[in-house]
């Protein structure tokens, strides 16, 4: 009776290996093609990969619910992320993406329900006119389903900072969904 | 989750795999091949990268379960110690005593019972069924030395099986009735025919072979445009159809050719002594549903 949990946990963790494998061989030239298409050179698109992989690893619950073409999103997402943030350490001066957001007056506090009345199509088209890092914050939260102090050890800010970028990120889009066209 | 927190994610959602089609649409053919061989260069380290992480998740979080099992086990196993049955007494005026001596009741001596007689019992019939996708001991080499083949594409494979009565399509291949792709190839030089089809919601797959050999060419269809593994060391680019295709050679000489159409993927796998007229038999692909 001893070993079977033992076994069963060892199994477990090798299923979760082969799966994170097989997922990676699947969409492997995405992936490249994603950090490449960021990073524009061979070496740190395979950092970025690598990155992406150990973040992956985290996630690996999640992944498995996911559809198939949802799947091949979450890594794409995911190196992009990654190679954002590559960029960010190697290049600080980069104003693309640090993991901070530069200091920007606060938006007028929307009127509340702004975005419940707003059909998915109209927040979708609303997050595209965000500015890219506020856009990249809500992907990281909403379709990366990261939490704040994951998003902060990526980003490698404080988790209140996160928090802060968040409900700018979500003021700026209830103010776009609002009809105020210039409010980021 | 509030109604507001369910537009966002369906929106992000959204976002992340528009952005994925667009990023797999601009793929072009000299990137494929830069992504490729940086592919076969990183490989070993990233699978380093998996042994080490999932070594080291094993090392703190599996040995708190295993602990954390361990423990409760041990508790079982005590609180059913404490609970086992008392002993029941003896009768009043009953005493329990030692037996003087021990006899050994005699036990029967073991009868021999005769062997059933051998009488023809229906035995399931085999059928010759095609060998769907090569098992390990078949796996190519290019697959040992870590290079992915879609053979080993472990994940949704579908479940392919003796075909039932085909019907023959204008051009001669017999298409069987369970296929479930919109395409099928309308050409086919060697004398083969269908060994065996199968199909789940991603792909519908078929075998040609012929008896003796019954899995020689392999045709599916993905549903959607995918991403496939790599299936081979060599890779250069024919047209087809209009658009290019793939062609890959393992290296025991097994030819893929992968592309898409229709927004759709296709890829047919021919042993290396079927794969002279491959590009034939892709450019005969005739759409025969919608």
């Amino acid at each position: 009776m001893f070993p079977l949990p033992l076994i069963l946990l060892v199994l477990d963790s090798r299923e979760d290996r082969d799966f994170l494998e097989a997922l990676y061989r699947e969409h492997y030239r995405l992936m490249y093609y994603q950090a490449l298409k960021i990073t524009h050179t061979p070496e740190a698109a395979q950092d970025a990969v690598s990155d992406a992989i150990l973040a992956l690893t985290q996630k690996i619950d999640l992944l498995r619910t996911l559809p198939r073409n949802k799947q091949a999103a979450y890594l794409v997402i995911t190196v992009k992320h990654q190679a954002l943030n590559l960029l960010g350490r190697k290049k600080r001066e980069d104003v693309t993406w640090d993991g901070n957001l530069p200091e920007t007056p606060d938006a007028a506090r929307p009127e509340d329900g702004v975005m419940a009345r707003a059909g998915v199509e109209r927040i979708k088209r609303a997050i595209l006119r965000l500015p890219p890092r506020e856009k990249e914050i809500m992907l990281m939260r909403y379709f990366r389903e990261m939490k704040d102090d994951e998003i902060a050890k990526e980003l490698g800010v404080r988790p209140g900072t996160v928090r802060v970028h968040l409900t700018r990120a979500r003021d700026h889009l209830a103010a776009l969904l609002q009809g105020k066209e210039d409010a980021p | 989750m509030n109604r507001e927190e369910n537009l966002l994610r369906k929106a992000c959602e959204e976002i992340a795999e528009e952005e994925t089609e667009a990023l797999r649409r601009e793929m072009d053919l000299p990137s494929v091949r830069q992504i490729d061989a940086l592919y076969r260069r990183h490989q070993k380290t990233v699978s380093a990268l998996l042994d080490a992480q999932f070594k080291k998740r094993f090392g703190m979080k599996r040995f708190l379960e295993i602990a954390a099992c361990l423990a409760l086990l041990m508790a079982a196993g005590a609180a059913a110690f404490r609970n086992r049955p008392e002993p029941t007494p003896l009768s009043p005026g009953v005493t329990a005593s030692v037996l003087p001596y021990y006899t050994q009741s005699p036990t029967p001596e073991p009868t021999v019972t005769p062997e059933p007689t051998h009488s023809p019992t229906p035995q399931p019939t085999i059928t010759p069924a095609p060998t769907p996708f090569p098992t390990e001991a078949a796996e190519p080499a290019s697959a040992a030395a870590g290079f992915p083949t879609p053979f080993l594409d472990p994940t949704n494979i579908p479940t392919v099986s003796p075909t039932d009565a085909p019907v023959l399509t204008s051009g001669g291949i017999p298409v069987p009735t369970s296929w479930r792709g919109a395409y099928f190839p309308d050409y086919l030089s060697w004398g083969l025919e269908v060994t065996g089809a199968g199909a789940n919601d991603e792909q519908a797959m078929v075998i040609l072979g012929s008896t003796s050999r019954p899995d020689v060419i392999t045709f599916t269809e993905y549903f959607s445009a995918r991403s496939l593994p790599a299936a081979g060391d060599e890779a250069s680019y024919v047209p087809l159809n209009g658009v290019l295709a793939l062609r890959e050679t393992s290296a025991e000489g097994v030819v893929t050719l992968t592309w898409d159409q229709d927004g759709r993927t296709f890829r047919l796998t021919a042993e290396e002594d079927y794969a002279d007229g491959i590009e034939k038999m892709a450019a005969s692909l005739q759409k025969i549903s919608e």
